[in-house]
């Protein structure tokens, strides 16, 4: 069975989950742009005769210790959650990309240096580096996105220059250049279009990495501060209610792991449809 | 004074952690302008990086190569369509997010830098002299078969007006017709453009059809030359007999593998 299939059975492929998972994306995208619309209540409102409370028509998914309302809260969540994360995978891919670019395109010493500078940051668990650069910069939002950045930027780089290195040995490179385009031309028509399709995979299948990453400082107490509302932090804040009111830990739990999976669903489908390796550790 | 003029050429590939390769030994040739070189030799040989050097994408070890009375590696940028190249693989050779029209324009709008209508009507000239029509511009490499992709690839090569064209296996990935057709395609331009060729193959019969001197490269080294087809055809040196031999006979019953093998049938 190794006869490539038609367009048409390719085009069947794309699942119901996939739309499936498009469709939480998008909502939970739109969520997060309108949330002060969407949210019932004041994320961040205490109101202590409240607290703990079951759903009902005011509190649709109840509230916790301190009364606040849960859906708002991780209404609001989803905004520093995505929002973040497109962030960090912006900003991480556009460093990656130009030190990528630049140290596959321009091999010798420019290339040596980027890479060893890569193989130092990449010599670490992405993780325990984070932790360490958080410990230097202290806690906070902002000190977390920017390790995050500090540390991805170096796996886009090492994929970036690996794919304009295989593509700089292709002929229509060497005919470019007889044909007078500049280096800049020759990237910028020749090499950025031909890395595109896969940078989409990747993005995807990051971005969901991303999330995870920020929930999960913000779990440790090193990222979002309190009363933000962000759902790594709602876990954090709610697992001293674990025994009695686990919904507190769920909510935000289900929230996460939801956007992970669609992301990474998506990610595998567009992977397939334009046959991209889909790891980059 | 000759157009092209290779002198004493040598070329060594430094290679990391193995010792370095020298792949052209002292190679010496001219060329005329309006004359058409075929570069025969088998894989290895060093024709297609004679064919790199005499493009400028690398400088020569040592030696030098005069084109048109100029040192062509004497500059930083060497590129200036006065050489143009056409490759064996036509799907590498064009970028897969192109249309044709993008593709044979790349050399019009670097060195010749067309406008508007000018432009456009350049572009439909071009593509109409290598055989396509004017309404192929709008379509994608993947829209092509091979054949037709050489032919883009040609009409790229000579839209900036060149006097020398690198022909690296032009012909050797296309099928016996087009091959032909393509042949003939190139002599035609040839004439109608007075270009000068460096026909770079393996392929015997195809030199002797669109070229009028020769030169054969064995493991880097310029083993024979020959300045007119009447001179390669009566030469029975060892090098051209092993060219002659690497082909395929034209009629079944001349393959001699069939001779030692008993016939079952």
């Amino acid at each position: 069975m190794n006869t490539p299939l038609p367009a048409t059975m390719i085009r069947s492929r794309y699942t119901p989950l996939l739309y499936l998972c498009a469709f939480v994306l998008i909502g939970m995208a739109g969520v997060a742009l309108f949330a002060p619309w969407i949210a019932p209540h004041d994320p961040n409102l205490v109101d202590l005769t409240q607290k703990l409370h079951g759903p009902s028509s005011a509190y649709p998914l109840g509230t916790d210790q301190l009364g606040r309302c849960l859906l708002s809260r991780l209404i609001y969540g989803a905004r520093i959650s995505l929002g973040c994360a497109v962030l960090i995978f912006i900003a991480s891919l556009a460093i990656g990309l130009f030190v990528g670019t630049l140290a596959g395109y321009r091999d010798g010493w420019v290339d040596q240096l980027l890479m060893r500078l890569c193989d130092g940051v990449m010599a670490f668990p992405s993780l325990i580096l984070v932790l360490g650069l958080v410990g230097i910069f202290g806690p906070g939002l902002k000190q977390v996105i920017i390790a995050l950045m500090l540390v991805q930027w170096v796996y886009y780089a090492r994929m970036f220059r690996g794919m304009v290195m295989t593509l700089k040995t292709e002929a229509f490179i060497a005919a470019a250049r007889v044909n007078g385009s500049s280096s800049w031309k020759i990237i910028r028509t020749h090499i950025l279009p031909n890395i595109l399709p896969p940078l989409l995979v990747i993005g995807t299948l990051e971005m969901g990495w991303a999330i995870m990453d920020i929930s999960a400082m913000s779990f440790l107490g090193l990222g979002v501060q309190s009363p933000t509302a962000e759902w790594g932090a709602m876990i954090h804040e709610g697992k001293s209610y674990i025994r009695t009111n686990p919904e507190l830990m769920i909510y935000p739990g289900l929230a996460i792991m939801l956007v992970i999976i669609s992301f990474n669903l998506v990610g595998e489908q567009l992977a397939e449809r334009f046959g991209v390796s889909k790891t980059m550790k | 004074m000759s157009l092209l003029q290779i002198d004493q050429v040598s070329h060594v590939y430094k290679r990391r952690f193995q010792p370095a390769k020298t792949v052209l030994h002292d190679v010496s040739l001219t060329l005329e302008a309006g004359r058409c070189l075929g570069l025969l030799g088998s894989s290895g040989a060093g024709k297609s990086t004679l064919g790199r050097l005499l493009l400028g994408l690398e400088r020569p070890t040592t030696g030098t190569i005069w084109f048109n009375g100029v040192d062509r590696h004497a500059t930083q940028r060497p590129f200036q369509g006065d050489v143009q190249v056409v490759f064996q693989d036509s799907f590498a050779a064009v970028n897969p997010k192109l249309t044709a029209a993008d593709i044979i324009a790349e050399p019009l709008d670097n060195f010749i830098r067309l406008k508007g209508e000018a432009r456009q009507q350049r572009l439909v000239t071009l593509i109409e002299q290598v055989g396509l029509k004017a309404t192929d511009l709008t379509k994608y490499p993947a829209q092509f078969s091979g054949g037709q992709l050489q032919r883009i690839a040609i009409a790229r090569a000579i839209a900036a007006e060149p006097r020398l064209i690198v022909l690296d296996e032009a012909v050797s990935s296309l099928d016996m017709v087009n091959k032909r057709l393509i042949l003939a395609l190139l002599a035609d331009l040839k004439r109608l453009h007075g270009l000068t060729y460096v026909f770079i193959t393996h392929d015997i019969k195809a030199a002797e059809q669109l070229c009028d001197s020769f030169a054969i490269l064995e493991q880097g080294r310029l083993v024979g030359h020959y300045p007119s087809l009447a001179a390669f055809d009566a030469a029975t040196d060892p090098a051209v007999e092993r060219m002659r031999q690497a082909k395929l006979a034209v009629h079944p019953r001349q393959r001699t593998i069939r001779k030692t093998q008993p016939n079952k049938g």
